[in-house]
């Protein structure tokens, strides 16, 4: 009798250990969310929708990259401050401060300046602990890495992963909103930085980069707007339609061609030869980057 | 004695068991990590999880679509990994306007290749779909990396 038992209890360790582990995991991973930053009311755009309209934002890393290949000099001038974050006080400031703080940070790791990007890496995790994602971003490791200055591409790496895995995660928990607002706020932070370096140094591509992102703010526009209802929503849809409607003014049109394939060492490679122009009078460009860095510092000092 | 001894054995064997199965099977954040190595001296931008089911009989491979957005003057790379524990390798397929761009599946060949490098020069929404080599079931994770602007 007592070796049957045994043999039972000893039979079952491996489904008490799993299920313990699943356990473990479940409790990590879920937490209360208050009433004040859930979504509220009926959304006009679905989930899905709001889900495609949100991954067709671009990367943070591209308009850093493109700064970078223009051979412009790193100013931390262009940088928002970090000295006193505390001041962002709502979920909905911390979450559009994230958004430029995290745009801020790809610009740093693009440059390697990794020593000044420890006040942003402390910075963003204050704000990402305020708005409950602080889980998804791995401050020991980035830490240590900027602390460092070891593997750039692994710093790179897990800091846009982790952005990445924050805001997947505010989507899939009805919280669309706080996610369409580090959106919001990363791309304000890449047009303003493509402003500024445009003011010192004039191209071609920045210029064509700037103007082109009228097929970004379309999108964006469509995001803000599902939560008009929301005062504060409404005070940002404002700031941003002034740079709506300055982006009316830009012309963006499209000349067609037929893509070219090769295998170049064993990778295949895809030409597009369909190309997108953008064109933009020097008036209305300046509007916009004088009406973006308006906007933006109107964000950083609320 | 002896009783106990064998059930203490078979205890820890079926212990042994069930933990070399968890250790075995491979989960789509594995995938990611094995994958994002493979970037080369591309630097990550986003991932995509896919799992689907196998095909019904007769029915087109089932297939799930993500939005990206992609920049004029940008080289960008497609990885896509197939978890091993799953049948089925994964085929992508970008669209632009409804017309197929890019593809790691070359039909005049057969051949699926592992990553597919993308000359973009047009700014704009692109739709990618994922599905498995002949219906299969599969779980893939395709990785968006930025390889320089052009």
């Amino acid at each position: 009798m007592k070796g049957k038992l045994l043999l039972y209890i000893l039979l079952s360790l491996p489904l008490i250990f799993s299920c313990k582990s699943s356990n473990e995991k479940s409790s990590n991973d879920e937490f209360q969310v208050p009433d004040s930053v859930a979504n509220k009311g009926v959304l006009e755009v679905s989930d899905q929708a709001m889900e495609n309209i949100t991954e067709n934002i671009s990367s943070h890393i591209e308009t850093a990259a493109l700064i970078k290949n223009l051979n412009a000099p790193f100013s931390k001038e262009y940088l928002a401050p970090t000295d006193d974050v505390s001041q962002y006080t709502t979920n909905f400031e911390q979450a559009l401060i994230l958004g430029i703080l995290g745009t801020d940070l790809g610009y740093l790791n693009m440059y390697n300046k990794t020593t000044v990007s420890l006040d942003y890496l402390s910075s963003i995790r204050k704000m990402a602990n305020s708005i409950k994602v602080g889980q998804f971003f791995d401050f020991a490791t980035l830490h240590r890495l900027a602390k460092n200055n070891e593997n750039l591409d692994s710093l790179m790496y897990i800091s846009q992963r982790n952005f990445n895995q924050m805001d997947k995660y505010l989507r899939e928990n009805n919280r669309s909103n706080l996610s369409t607002l580090m959106v919001a706020g990363g791309w304000i932070e890449g047009l303003y930085l493509s402003g500024k370096v445009y003011q010192s140094r004039p191209d071609p591509k920045l210029r064509e980069a700037i103007g082109e992102q009228k097929i970004i703010l379309g999108d964006l526009m469509i995001l803000l707007r599902n939560f008009k209802s929301n005062p504060d929503f409404q005070d940002l849809i404002d700031k941003f339609e002034r740079i709506n409607k300055l982006y009316k003014e830009v012309k963006v049109t499209i000349e067609k061609g037929e893509p070219t394939r090769e295998v170049v060492d064993g990778r295949l490679v895809i030409q597009q030869n369909t190309k997108s122009m953008i064109t933009v009078s020097d008036e209305v460009l300046k509007k916009i980057i004088q009406e973006s860095v308006e906007v933006r510092n109107e964000i950083i000092n609320q | 004695m002896k009783r106990l001894t064998i059930i203490i054995f078979l205890g820890i064997f079926a212990w042994g068991f069930a933990n070399v199965q968890t250790a075995q099977a491979q989960t789509g954040e594995e995938l990611v990590n094995v994958c994002t190595k493979l970037v080369d001296d591309a630097t990550y931008l986003k991932d995509y999880t896919v799992k689907l089911g196998a095909a019904a009989p007769g029915e087109d491979p089932p297939s799930q679509k993500k939005s990206l957005m992609l920049r004029k003057g940008t080289h960008y790379r497609f990885i896509i990994c197939s978890s091993r524990d799953h049948p089925g390798r994964g085929i992508l397929k970008v669209y632009s306007s409804s017309k197929l761009l890019v593809s790691n599946y070359v039909p005049a060949t057969g051949k699926i290749f592992r990553s597919v490098d993308f000359k973009c020069q047009r700014t704009g929404p692109y739709h990618m779909w994922v599905e498995f080599e002949d219906g299969k079931e599969g779980l893939a994770v395709v990785i968006l990396s930025f390889v320089k602007k052009l």
